[in-house]
């Protein structure tokens, strides 16, 4: 019941942020919004900064971000849709670079356990 | 002329217009890179995405050639090769980690029964050494015992003892060979049968030493000769009562080496002696 009413009362404060942020604002957030934010989201929480690439990939989604905004508030609808999807394919982009770094370093640590052991006859 | 330069300007400068943006230019190239990495093999679906986002930027510079949408649209299709390129990778690492995880664990299960095997042949092998070792053991200890056993009836004539270089039996000079002679006297022949039997029972295939020794009367070469000529005495009795000739050998040792002091009448009859020494058997393999 307890959880109930805190999830009932996070609900009603997101409404009301919302609500005011619409009333506060003379423009909505574009559609590819929110699929960007996530994607720099998951590509930060991966450790994409401490990969040399795949930090300058995150750099480069962010700045797009803050561009789309400035493009948006502007009232370019268009130019802020395109602008974030390329803020999206940069961080989906950081992520896997992570990822792939990682796999490699796997790859690598797996191969030398291979070549630790005694060769057989 | 000049209406020559009024037709090949305007040409030109749409010819300009309409030439692909910097963008577009390393899109393609990106795409083409991605085709020959190894996301042509392992993640196709990723290069597929590639390749519409480059299509999508192809048409938006048909529509706006340079425009913002074809300048924007051929970055995503760069980005896009690029991701395809990194799929392309992240699958070919983790084939070869799981590769490699399979031939460690292959590898390793090798070794186990590698060592294992080895172990369970170790393991035979010693067992089959016990087995032949104590074999061994029970055929010396039976043949020492036959030995023993045969030439008990042998008595005063004859004492045997277990030492370093084999069985001795040592035959009493005096009771064998009659004083200063080397012809067997009619007692020892009967007690040699019996030597003879013994042998032939128990240690047919062993190396027989017969040695001959005297006391210190008389000259060092006299007794040489006399203790040899005994000794050959006793070798030609044992072989021609069966005990092979290869296997039997005798040898003169004189007075050379006395068993008691040569000062008393005992000590003398002591040293005057024929050993018969049966050598002990070679280790088994």
């Amino acid at each position: 019941m307890t959880a109930q009413i805190k999830v009932l009362g996070a609900g009603v404060t997101l409404s009301l942020a919302v609500a005011l942020g619409a009333c506060g604002s003379t423009h909505t957030m574009p559609a590819n919004y929110a699929p960007a934010q996530t994607a720099i989201g998951a590509a930060d929480a991966i450790g994409a900064k401490n990969e040399p690439r795949a930090a300058l990939h995150l750099k480069m989604a962010r700045d797009a971000v803050a561009q789309a905004e400035t493009l948006a508030r502007h009232g370019d609808e268009h130019e802020a849709e395109l602008t974030l999807e390329r803020a999206r394919t940069d961080a989906e982009l950081a992520l896997m670079v992570t990822r792939e770094a990682a796999a490699r370093r796997e790859a690598s640590t797996a191969k030398r356990e291979v070549d630790s052991l005694p060769r057989t006859n | 002329m000049k209406s020559l330069i009024f037709v090949f300007i305007p040409a030109l400068t749409l010819a300009c217009a309409s030439g692909p943006s910097q963008e577009l230019i390393g899109a393609r190239s990106a795409y083409d890179d991605a085709r020959m990495s190894p996301a042509a093999q392992h993640t196709p679906d990723r290069l597929l995405e590639a390749k519409q986002a480059l299509d999508r930027a192809e048409r938006a510079h048909q529509d706006d050639a340079a425009g913002f949408d074809e300048k924007n649209l051929a970055y995503i299709a760069t980005r896009r090769s690029e991701l395809a390129v990194v799929y392309g990778s992240f699958e070919a690492d983790r084939r070869e980690r799981a590769t490699a995880e399979a031939t460690y664990k292959a590898r390793q299960d090798q070794i186990r029964r590698e060592q294992s095997g080895e172990l369970e042949q170790t393991r035979a092998q010693l067992g089959t050494a016990q087995t032949t070792l104590a074999g061994t053991q029970a055929e010396l200890d039976k043949q020492r015992s036959l030995t023993a056993a045969a030439l008990a009836s042998l008595g005063e004539a004859a004492k045997v003892k277990d030492e370093e270089r084999g069985t001795v039996i040592t035959l009493d000079g005096s009771v064998f060979f009659a004083s200063g002679k080397t012809t067997l006297l009619p007692i020892a022949e009967k007690k040699l049968d019996e030597v003879a039997k013994a042998l032939n029972d128990t240690a047919a295939d062993r190396t027989i030493v017969v040695e001959g020794h005297t006391d210190s009367n008389g000259s060092d070469s006299s007794n040489q000769k006399l203790s040899q000529d005994r000794a050959d005495a006793v070798r030609s009795y044992l072989v021609t009562h069966g005990v092979k000739s290869e296997h039997i050998t005798s040898v003169g040792k004189g007075e050379s080496t006395p068993v008691a002091s040569n000062d008393t009448a005992e000590g003398r009859a002591n040293n005057r002696r024929v050993e018969i020494i049966i050598q002990k058997a070679s280790p088994s393999r």
